[in-house]
C-alpha cells in the first residue's frame, strides 16, 4: 500500500506545470445590476452606454452607472458574448453556434451567421470581439479545448461567415469573455479567476492578473479606462483600476 | 496489494490522452448533445478471519453510459440517459441503475419549471451530486439508495428565488423508487411526496462536491429535505421485488416519514459536506419484521432509522489531484442495539479534469450493527473513469 501511494505522489510531482508571475488586483467598487445571470458586457462605440447579455437569452442596454435604460424585446436561445461594432450589436448564442447581428434602434435581428462547432452544448462560443490588429472577428470556445476562431464576413448580409484561422489556445481552465483594448486582447477566465493580457497577433499570454470575483463572465473597459468585470452568479459589476504589472 | 500497484502504474502511464468532450447538433432551435462515459475498477477486500466465502476480489465495469440531452427553444428541455452495463445485469441498484434519466421539462417564464418522467428525486444533496464529480467510487450507505429512493417516476415543480440563491422543489412520485418501472404502481394506490429547499450564499451553489474552480470567496449551501408516503397494501398484495432495499424499509406497507438536512461549503480548493437523515416508519402490520418481534409497549408501533456523514475534500490544480476523507454512521433500527460506522478515503488523479480520472477509494468498517454485518473489514477500489 505504501509503495502504491509513493508511486502516485512521485508521478504527480513530475506532472506539475511551471508557475508564472501572477498579479492580484481588487475591485474598487461593486454595483448590482438588474440583469438576471449576466454573461457578457461591452462598451458601446459612442462610449455612452454598455450592452449586457444574459444566460436567459436577453439583451440589455445600461447607462454608464449600470442602470438599465433599454431591454430588447428579442429572445435569444442563450447569449454568452456581446460586442458593439459598426452600429450593430453582435450576440453570440453558445448552444446553437450562432452569431445574431442586431440593430438596437429597430430592435430587430438583421442577420444570423452560423459557425459550426461540434463540442459540448455548454462548451461552445463564450466570447467575441473584433481584433483590430488582425482586422478579424475572434471567438473563443469555453473549454475542452479552448479554441480560437478568426472569422471574416461576419458583418456582410447574405454571405456566410468564413473561418480563416482556428487554433487551440494553450491555457488551462476556460475562457469566459474577451475584449480588445489599446492594442491588446484582455481575456477572462471563470475557472481560474484570472484576466490575461494577450498579444493580439500571437495569442500568447503576456500578463496575468488574479481577481477575487465569483463566476466572472464578462469583461470590458469603461470610457475612463477602468476594468469592468461582470459576475454572473452575483449579478453585479466589479470595477477595477486599469491593471498594471 | 500488488495488483493495485500494477493497475495504478499501468493506468497512469498508458492513458494520458485528453478527452474532447461531448458532441452537439443544432438546427438553430433544437440543440441535442450526445455524451457518455465508462468507468471500471478493481475491487479488493480484506475478509473477516472466519469468513468462508472467499469471493473477495473482482473487476467491475461500473458504467457504460450514453446520454442525450436536448433543448428546444427556450422552454423545453429533456434528458435521456442509460447505463448499458446495468441494463444487461438486470438489477436495480439504486446507486447505479440501468435507466438513469428519461424526463422532459417545460419552463414557464416568471412562474416555475415543471418536470415529468423518470429521474432523480430532489432529496439529499449528496444524492444529487453526479457520481463522476467525486473522488469516491461509492456513496455513503445513508445516501446510496437503501434508506430512501434516489430516482422515481412522477412530476416535479421547481422554482428559484433571490437570484437563484434559494431553490425549491416539490414532487409527487409513485414511491417505489428505482423499481417503479417494473410495475404500474403498487396495490396501495398511494403516492410519495418529496420536497426540498436549499439556501445558498453568497451565490448559487451547484451540486458538486469538489471545488475545482478554487472559488475566491467562501460559499455555503444549506438544504432541508422531507418526504412522506403512506402505502398500506391490501392483504395478499406485495411490492415489486427489490423495492424494499437491502435493509427492508426503503418501501414497506405503512407510513414512512423521512426528513434530513444537508450542508456544503467550499473555498480555495477546500470543500466540505455534512448530511443527516432520519426515518420514522410505522408498519401497518404490527407483526412486521421491522418491529423486531417487540411488543406495542416497547415499540409504540414505529421504528426509527437514519444516519449522518461528514466529508472533507481538497483539490490541487497544480497536482491535478483530489483528496477526500469521509466518516459515516447509520442506525438501521432504534429497536436493535448498535450502529454502523465507516471511514473512507479517496484519491483521484485528473488526467483531463473530471472527464478522465484515475480514482482510488479505501473503506474501513469501524463498527457494525448485528443486522447488517459485512463479510469484509477493509475494501479498496481503484480504477478509471472516462467521459466522452
Amino acid at each position: 500500500m505504501k509503495f502504491t501511494l509513493s508511486l502516485f505522489i512521485l508521478a504527480l510531482c513530475f506532472s506539475c506545470t511551471t508557475a508564472q508571475s501572477v498579479y492580484k488586483i481588487k475591485p474598487k467598487k461593486k454595483v448590482n445590476i438588474a440583469v438576471p445571470e449576466p454573461s457578457d458586457i461591452c462598451l458601446a462605440e459612442d462610449k455612452q452606454s454598455y450592452y449586457v447579455v444574459s444566460d436567459d437569452g436577453l439583451l440589455f442596454q445600461l447607462d454608464l452607472d449600470f442602470k438599465v435604460i433599454k431591454k430588447s424585446k428579442l429572445q435569444f436561445n442563450d447569449a454568452e458574448g456581446v460586442i458593439h461594432y459598426k452600429s450593430k450589436v453582435y450576440v453570440v448564442e453558445e448552444r446553437i453556434r450562432m452569431v445574431a447581428i442586431v440593430d438596437m434602434n429597430e430592435d430587430e435581428i438583421v442577420a444570423k451567421k452560423e459557425i459550426p462547432y461540434a463540442g459540448g452544448r455548454n462548451k461552445g462560443f463564450e466570447s467575441i470581439c473584433y481584433n483590430t490588429a488582425r482586422e478579424k472577428f475572434i471567438l473563443f470556445t469555453e473549454k475542452d479545448p479552448i479554441t480560437l476562431f478568426e472569422v471574416t464576413q461576419l458583418d456582410a448580409d447574405g454571405v456566410a461567415a468564413q473561418v480563416t484561422n482556428r487554433k487551440e489556445i494553450d491555457l488551462s481552465g476556460d475562457i469566459s469573455s474577451v475584449t480588445f483594448y489599446k492594442g491588446r486582447l484582455y481575456v477572462l477566465s471563470d475557472e481560474n479567476h484570472c484576466v490575461y493580457r494577450m498579444n493580439p497577433n500571437t495569442y500568447k499570454v503576456e500578463v496575468t492578473w488574479k481577481i477575487a470575483v465569483l463566476n466572472p463572465e464578462g469583461i470590458c473597459f469603461s470610457p475612463s479606462g477602468d476594468l469592468i468585470i461582470v459576475s454572473d452568479d452575483m449579478q453585479e459589476v466589479n470595477i477595477f483600476d486599469f491593471p498594471t504589472e | 496489494m500488488k495488483k493495485s500497484t500494477y493497475l495504478a502504474t499501468t493506468l497512469f502511464v498508458v492513458f494520458t490522452s485528453t478527452a474532447f468532450g461531448q458532441y452537439t447538433i443544432s438546427d438553430g432551435k433544437h440543440v441535442l448533445e450526445i455524451s457518455g462515459s465508462f468507468s471500471s475498477f478493481l475491487n479488493l477486500r480484506n475478509m473477516k478471519p472466519n469468513e468462508l466465502d472467499k469471493n473477495n476480489d473482482r473487476f467491475s465495469l461500473r458504467d457504460a453510459q450514453i446520454q442525450f440531452e436536448g433543448r428546444v427553444g427556450t422552454r423545453v428541455e429533456y434528458d435521456f440517459q442509460v447505463d448499458i452495463a446495468d441494463l444487461i445485469s438486470g438489477g436495480a441498484d439504486p446507486e447505479n441503475p440501468g435507466l438513469m434519466d428519461a424526463w422532459m421539462k417545460y419552463k414557464i417564464p416568471h412562474w416555475f419549471d415543471i418536470q415529468a418522467g423518470y429521474g432523480k428525486v430532489n432529496y439529499s444533496r449528496s444524492s444529487l451530486v453526479p457520481f463522476n464529480y467525486t473522488a469516491f467510487w461509492q456513496r455513503t450507505e445513508i445516501t446510496r439508495g437503501n434508506f430512501f429512493s434516489r430516482r422515481d417516476v412522477g412530476i416535479t415543480l421547481m422554482k428559484d428565488f433571490w437570484k437563484k440563491k434559494i431553490n425549491a422543489q416539490f414532487g409527487v412520485y409513485n414511491g417505489l423508487g428505482e423499481t417503479t418501472l417494473r410495475t404500474t404502481n403498487d396495490a396501495s394506490g398511494k403516492f410519495e411526496y418529496v420536497g426540498r429547499i436549499e439556501f445558498c450564499y453568497p451565490s448559487p451553489f451547484r451540486h458538486r462536491d469538489i471545488d475545482d474552480k478554487h472559488v475566491p470567496i467562501p460559499m455555503f449551501a444549506l438544504g432541508l429535505n422531507g418526504r412522506y408516503a403512506n402505502k398500506v397494501l391490501p392483504l395478499g398484495e406485495f411490492f415489486p421485488s427489490g423495492s424494499a432495499g437491502d435493509f427492508g424499509f426503503k418501501v414497506f406497507s405503512g407510513e414512512k416519514t423521512t426528513y434530513g438536512l444537508d450542508f456544503a461549503a467550499q473555498w480555495m480548493g477546500f470543500s466540505a459536506q455534512f448530511e443527516i437523515h432520519q426515518i420514522k416508519g410505522t408498519p401497518s402490520d404490527t407483526s412486521s419484521f421491522l418491529l423486531r418481534d417487540l411488543n406495542q409497549t416497547q415499540t409504540k408501533g414505529y421504528f426509527l432509522a437514519g444516519g449522518y456523514y461528514g466529508q472533507l475534500n481538497y483539490h490541487s490544480k497544480k497536482l491535478h489531484t483530489i483528496v477526500s476523507i469521509r466518516f459515516d454512521e447509520n442506525n438501521l433500527s432504534d429497536l436493535i442495539p448498535g450502529f454502523n460506522q465507516r471511514f473512507s478515503g479517496a484519491l483521484a488523479y485528473q488526467l483531463d479534469g473530471f472527464n478522465s480520472m484515475i480514482k482510488m477509494q479505501f473503506t474501513h468498517i469501524l463498527k457494525e450493527e448485528s443486522i447488517s454485518e459485512a463479510r469484509w473489514t477493509d475494501q479498496v477500489r481503484i480504477g478509471w473513469q472516462y467521459a466522452f
